[in-house]
């Protein structure tokens, strides 16, 4: 069976992903690019005698490399020399969105084309001959409308056609770039008398140094040696001075053959546009509407999850039965309830083998717990993530929101990472990969931890849980307003002291045209992304429980204990007491809440069942009694947990995306240095008031 | 008569002559379709927050930082 690799490439919003799960019937998998850390979504089927093996790149807008997407997807075609490219473009905008194709096609001619969204484009006034573009251009041309099986078959057909040399240009496009091309020329005839050193076409490596490519200029001034470079570099200069920007000019010839070719084979019939002013681009109403959005769907979710806000709100209202109702039938209270049964169906191997037992039910059984508790918050935060991105909502919410945001050093493409932050850190980190502004991100990957996920919100509920004298509503809305005011203060004064920035924020952002997400792939969406999740978090988590169930077990002479204040964990959370000194937390059992503190490092859900096991107490309620601890020490400690080290998962991600021990290292220091501050600080000031030490 | 992308009243066309705007923004503004000669429609500016454009077919948000450096010249609409 003959293999062929196969590559989607287009700009955002296209339709390009959706097509992309299509084809593959989503058996698709998130992997790593051969060779690469970089992650693409693939998949694998078989057509005829062909095994297809497609990726799907980040959608760009060009070869640049402004954003990580874009080093991402450049990266994989010029390394991995894909059999067959194709190309995704909306046929509702064709114009725009072929500048993409226009510039594979500089690269090579093993193209496809797709045009998305065909049964839109009449409603548009827009009629394009398809025939007509695959002639002119050479490449096979498939219009996608719903992508039903048929249009699938032409693709398929399409694709193996250019595979096996029937179909495609046999050259890549030459663009006429009028004054530039006898720069271009003598680039590409210094490259060639270097021999070449790049396995690349020759003229598109001079068009791209003439446009200003960072990266390729590094990889081709390395290969070719000062001397040969300088003779390029004077080349480009001569072209600046005599011409002006030459990439202005090498936009413009792209897309002055994009408008030749559309003037022949694209018509348009004028339709007068609707009003298109979107109260999302009022500063302060749109704010406001984001973040009742945001509200919204996340009282959703964390109702769903442990019942929180609605119970407490209902049960002001004196509605007590609703209230208990939503706790009793939450998730995390259901995933609670099949625990324990599970672990009372094991019950009488506590007797006849202790150690197996224990393993079990709290290695194991813990383990899988935590990971469960997790997947339906993941599962709802991606799931409206996928929605909100998908309909176009999203760079509305980053137009709206761009005014308040850049007051503090952050442009309107931090929007989505904050707000994803209170799901999960990880996806929040993950998303700044689209955020143009490359210092911003820096801040962003430092200081997104600050933002209480959801995991922080089981243990905010527990410890407050506890309170005698505050409410538990409004120590949980203490702890949220000073995570957020921490997030903005930090990244106002990394953005204010720091030498490196001193621009103002700024925004430069795509609005698609609003559209109604595609059920099927809104689902394939979050399934793939959860799926990767919780390989990648579930792993962590489970190998931790694992380890803190051994460390909790065993004695430092190795024999097992049931007694918790005997075990190694024990040993070392009491001379690791200090810790929690800051907090105004001392005395006899104070080690129980650094073992904790310890242990949240892992995973954060750790924290409330090492505390639970710790004391061997049901509730936290009792658990904090037990440990005599007062408000004001649950206060500091409540605030304290929200803000410091993210978990394990969180850390690696940072390292993941910037590669730098040095950052991830600095994340670690940031967040548990402000935690004690922001903490000493409440507990401190706070006893001022109520008066008891 | 010359002015700069953030002056342009709503519902007004420009003609876009020069972006004295310089790093890897430029590129993306090239990519979307935003480059000297070009003529684009201000959709939305209240003076503070981001320049809504309509280029072609399809829409993009400026901000002003960015709208600041953009020469354009007036060229038709209210």
């Amino acid at each position: 069976m003959k293999t062929v690799k196969v590559v989607f490439i287009g700009q955002p919003n296209v339709g390009k992903s959706s097509l992309f799960n299509l084809v593959t019937k989503s058996h698709v998998e998130v992997g790593n690019w051969p060779g690469k850390t970089v992650v693409v979504h693939k998949g694998e089927i078989t057509y005829g005698s062909y095994q297809l093996i497609l990726y799907d790149l980040p959608g760009i807008y060009g070869f640049s490399t402004l954003t990580q997407e874009e080093i991402v997807a450049r990266e994989a075609i010029l390394a991995e020399k894909p059999d067959v490219i194709i190309v995704v473009a909306d046929s509702t905008i064709p114009e725009r969105t072929m500048s993409i194709l226009i510039q594979v096609l500089e690269l090579t001619g093993r193209v496809v084309l797709v045009f998305s969204k065909t049964d839109l484009t009449h409603s548009k006034g827009i009629h394009i001959d398809y025939r007509g573009i695959e002639k002119e251009l050479g490449i096979p041309v498939v219009p996608v409308s719903i992508a039903s099986d048929m249009e699938i078959e032409d693709l398929l057909k399409a694709i193996i056609d250019v595979a096996e040399g029937r179909k495609g240009r046999r050259e890549p496009l030459r663009i006429d770039y009028n004054g530039l091309n006898e720069y271009i020329d003598s680039i590409e005839d210094v490259l060639l008398e270097a021999g070449l050193p790049i396995d690349l076409p020759s003229r598109w490596i001079s068009i791209r140094l003439i446009e200003g490519d960072k990266i390729l200029e590094e990889q081709v001034k390395a290969v070719i040696g000062p001397a040969m470079w300088s003779r390029i570099e004077d080349t480009v200069r001569e072209a600046h001075r005599l011409l002006g920007d030459p990439a202005a000019k090498i936009t413009e010839a792209r897309f002055k053959l994009i408008s030749e070719i559309s003037s022949r084979h694209i018509a348009k019939v004028k339709i007068k546009h609707g009003s298109t002013v979107s109260i999302f681009y009022r500063p302060l109403l749109g704010t406001i509407i984001s973040i009742g959005i945001y509200l919204l769907v996340f009282t959703l979710v964390f109702t769903i999850n442990t019942g929180f806000p609605l119970n407490i709100i209902f049960s002001a209202l004196g509605l007590d039965s609703i209230a208990l109702l939503l706790e009793e039938y939450s998730f995390s209270s259901l995933v609670e309830k099949a625990f324990t049964f599970v672990t009372s169906l094991i019950q009488p191997l506590s007797s006849s083998n202790p150690i197996l037992y224990g393993f079990i039910a709290n290695g194991i059984l813990g383990g899988v717990a935590s990971i469960l508790v997790f997947l339906p918050l993941i599962l709802l935060m991606v799931l409206i993530q996928v929605i909100i991105e998908d309909s176009g909502l999203m760079s509305r919410l980053a137009v709206s929101s761009h005014a308040f945001l850049s007051r503090l050093g952050l442009s309107g493409h931090a929007f989505f990472s904050f707000m994803l932050g209170f799901g999960c850190n990880v996806p929040a980190i993950l998303s700044t990969r689209t955020n143009p502004n490359s210092l911003e991100r820096l801040r962003l990957i430092l200081t997104l931890s600050f933002i209480p996920c959801q995991a922080r919100l089981v243990i905010l509920l527990a410890f407050t849980s506890a309170t005698t004298r505050f409410s538990m509503g409004l120590l949980i809305a203490l702890s949220y307003i000073t995570a957020i005011i921490v997030f903005m203060s930090v990244n106002y004064l990394l953005y204010r002291f720091s030498s490196m920035d001193k621009k103002e924020p700024q925004l430069l952002i795509e609005i698609p045209a609003y559209h109604r997400p595609l059920a099927r792939v809104v689902y394939w969406k979050t399934i793939a992304t959860v799926k990767h999740f919780v390989k990648k978090a579930g792993s962590i988590i489970f190998t931790g429980s694992i380890i803190i169930w051994l460390l909790a077990s065993f004695t430092p002479t190795l024999s097992y204990t049931d007694n918790i204040g005997e075990s190694i964990a024990a040993v070392v959370s009491k001379n690791m007491q200090f810790i929690t000194i800051p907090l105004g937390i001392t005395g006899e059992s104070a080690w129980i809440i650094s073992m904790a503190i310890i242990t949240g490092f892992i995973a954060k859900e750790l924290v409330v069942s090492t505390i639970l096991v710790a004391t061997g107490c049901e509730t936290m309620s009792s658990a904090m009694r037990l440990l005599g601890l007062n408000d004001l020490q649950l206060l500091s400690l409540t605030v304290f947990t929200t803000l410091y080290i993210p978990c394990l998962a969180t850390v690696s991600a940072v390292y993941e995306e910037t590669k730098s021990i040095k950052l991830a290292f600095s994340v670690l220091l940031l967040t548990s240095s402000t935690a004690y501050i922001v903490a000493s600080m409440l507990y401190h000031i706070a006893s001022l008031f109520i008066g008891f030490h | 008569m010359t002015t700069t992308l953030d002056n342009v009243k709503p519902g007004s066309r420009a003609r876009i002559i020069n972006i004295l705007h310089r790093g890897g923004w430029v590129y993306r503004m090239y990519q979307l379709g935003v480059f000297p000669g070009v003529e684009v429609e201000v959709v939305y500016n209240d003076g503070r927050g981001p320049i809504v454009l309509r280029v072609g077919d399809s829409e993009i948000a400026v901000g002003r930082g960015i709208a600041r450096r953009i020469i354009v010249e007036h060229s038709g609409g209210s």
